[in-house]
């Protein structure tokens, strides 16, 4: 169902990475306005939230970092200024400090063996058979291992469906660099999985 | 299952609908920060540095003129005054004795004594030799000798 969403905006232009109307909706929220905020807060929050839980691997610490990323953007949207990205870019940029400053701080060895693939699921993924849930938990532990930079071009890629484009934007690298570390990122996956 | 499709069903995983409300409420009570990036804000701070520095030069300027005006260390360096004191003190150096350790005057005094009887006096001689003996002490000794050798003659 979130495939077919995701070719359909893709087949006709809609951009996933941007919320219709942002530009308005962000200059609105840079001045203060809690509404504008709220939109931008319900439009990215779950992706947020799944770019942390994938590099975390536990929901409360999830869950945190993602409060604590919200709670950084609205405290500091009066400094937030257009320098022409995505305002998802600024936001990732912040979760990206956050899960940086988590394995720096709590240097706990958290293992996702330890995690109950149900735990952070949702029912569609949780309720499949015992093999898929051994798979998602070798893909997840393999994407853990990842480096960071691998990381998130293919959470955003693969995981997200954004373009190559909108992906570039929001890890400021250009388009050629993106399609190589997607390539690199994809063959180091395959080798851990294998 | 491939690892694109995998990796496309990560997509459902959707964080728990109660904690999103709550940490939405939390984040609308907690108070925004001002930035001071903006123009107002680096105006004010240029104010406000501005009243800090000027305030602690008066100061400085009150205090320093409240102790003394000008230092009297600065009136003692007056150079017409130093010179004038330095005209005023009467420098006079005497010479005692003023000597050379000089082995050709020793000889002609000892020759003077020694030939003192067929020379007017020690201090013609050493006049006489002066201009010769100056120059090597050689010359001097031959003298001497030649002295001695007709006195005992």
């Amino acid at each position: 169902m979130a495939n077919h969403k995701v070719i359909r905006n893709q087949l006709i232009g809609i951009s996933l990475s941007t919320l219709d109307g942002e530009e308005g909706i962000v200059k609105e929220a840079v001045r203060g306005d809690a509404s504008s905020f709220g939109s931008l807060y319900d439009h990215y929050q779950p992706r947020i939230y799944r770019f942390i839980l994938i590099k975390v691997s536990r929901k409360e610490e999830a869950e945190d970092l993602t409060h604590q990323v919200f709670l950084n953007a609205w405290q500091n949207i009066r400094s937030y200024k257009n320098r022409g990205n995505p305002f998802s870019s600024w936001l990732y940029k912040i979760a990206r400090n956050q899960v940086i400053d988590y394995y720096r701080t709590a240097r706990e060895e958290s293992s996702i063996e330890d995690t109950n693939p149900e735990f952070f699921v949702t029912p569609a993924v949780a309720h499949t058979n015992l093999d898929k849930n051994l798979e998602f938990e070798k893909v997840l532990l393999a994407l853990r291992h990842l480096e960071p930079g691998y990381q998130d071009v293919i959470i955003m890629r693969f995981v997200e469906g954004f373009s190559i484009k909108e992906t570039a934007k929001i890890v400021n690298k250009s388009e050629g660099a993106v399609k190589l570390i997607q390539h690199r990122g994809i063959n180091k996956l395959k080798a851990m999985l294998s | 299952m491939e690892l694109f499709e995998l990796l496309k069903k990560l997509n459902n995983i959707k964080p728990d609908p109660e904690y999103v409300e709550k940490s939405k409420r939390v984040i609308f009570s907690a108070p925004q920060l001002m930035p001071e990036s903006n123009t107002w804000g680096r105006v004010m701070i240029g104010i406000r540095i501005g009243a800090v520095t000027s305030l602690a030069a008066i100061a400085i300027i009150f205090v320093s003129g409240l102790f003394g005006g000008k230092p009297s260390s600065v009136s003692a360096l007056d150079p017409v005054a130093i010179r004038a004191e330095a005209q005023a003190i009467d420098i006079q150096i005497e010479l005692t004795k003023f000597g050379y350790d000089n082995p050709t005057t020793t000889l002609k005094m000892i020759v003077g004594q020694i030939t003192s009887g067929k020379s007017d006096s020690p201090s013609k001689v050493g006049e006489n030799q002066t201009d010769e003996s100056t120059s090597t002490g050689e010359v001097s000794i031959n003298q001497a000798l030649e002295l001695l050798t007709e006195e005992n003659e």
